[in-house]
């Protein structure tokens, strides 16, 4: 890293308020501008990439106003240039670099909700496909994710569409073994 | 001609409750939770969906499609609606069962809720 990085890090750290009865954010979008605001003031703006502190010291990235997506350092995210595990300020560099160079973090923290099984689009019925998957997402999104962290909503998700398979699938092959049995019954 | 009485089973008699419990908020998330909330039972949306088109198939509740919202991804909800006719074929299987288990209570410890 250069001192020019280096001294923009430190730049881009300074906008950063401390922590207090305040929560604190830096827009993410250029030119990166810092604000403090009440908590109720914050979930109204919440409408581009934010990173977040709560007043509990919590680093959280907000992508479109559509959730927060946690940060913590134990999530075994590690530091591209020093493979060492990250402290809260290199979360806070690493986030920043993810929107000024080629962001090597990015990949590493699931943002979105992810991708549902192919089998699962393909078994479920056509008419609950879409509400089941709307049903997945809204429970990922507004509930297991903010309660249990990235890592664990994502498993969350994946037992999920799984588990939700296996009644599908008998339900499927009982109706083929049933129509079976039937032309059986008919040829006899 | 008489008709025939409609039963439903076990995991059909939680689903319909949940909905009973729900009201105009069923759908399939909420009629999830409820379950899991209330029973402790680890159950799969799959599980729910399979088995409210089976009772929709039945005739015992009915659904329509609600508008689609942002943190389901743009997905509509389904909501579901107890029929009259659930109803009756939930009541008749809960009285079944609670007769069944009448005067069962020292066989099974402690009473039967």
């Amino acid at each position: 890293m250069t001192d020019s990085e280096h001294n923009e890090d430190r730049t881009i750290l300074a906008q950063i308020p401390h922590h207090g009865s305040h929560v604190s954010f830096v827009n993410l979008s250029s030119p990166i501008k810092d604000h403090t605001a009440d908590l109720d003031d914050l979930v109204k703006a919440l409408e581009s990439d934010c990173i977040v502190i709560d007043e509990a010291g919590n680093v959280r990235v907000v992508e479109d106003g559509r959730g927060l997506c946690e940060l913590s350092a134990t999530s075994g995210l590690t530091s591209p240039q020093s493979r060492k595990p990250f402290g809260k300020m290199d979360l806070l560099k690493c986030v920043f670099h993810r929107h000024t160079d080629n962001g090597c973090v990015v990949s590493t923290i699931p943002r979105k909700t992810p991708r549902p099984p192919k089998l699962l689009l393909l078994c479920v019925p056509k008419q609950n496909r879409e509400c089941l998957l709307g049903d997945l997402e809204e429970e990922f999104k507004t509930i297991v994710l903010p309660e249990y962290g990235c890592i664990i909503a994502c498993l969350w998700y994946w037992e999920q569409a799984i588990c939700s398979l296996i009644p599908i699938l008998w339900e499927q092959f009982k109706r083929v073994a049933g129509i079976v049995a039937l032309l059986r019954f008919l040829r006899s | 001609m008489k008709t025939k009485l409609q039963y439903v089973g076990e995991f059909e008699q939680l689903i319909l409750l949940a909905l009973l419990r729900l009201g105009s908020d069923a759908y399939g998330m909420r009629i999830r939770r409820e379950i899991v909330e209330r029973t402790g039972r680890r159950i799969s949306l799959g599980a729910v969906y399979t088995t409210l088109e089976r009772l929709e198939a039945k005739g015992l509740v009915s659904s329509w499609v609600g508008e689609p919202t942002a943190e389901r991804g743009g997905r509509a909800k389904k909501f579901f609606r107890i029929e009259a006719s659930g109803s009756s074929a939930l009541k008749r299987s809960l009285a079944a069962s609670a007769n069944m288990a009448a005067g069962l209570e020292p066989v099974l410890g402690g009473g039967v809720r």
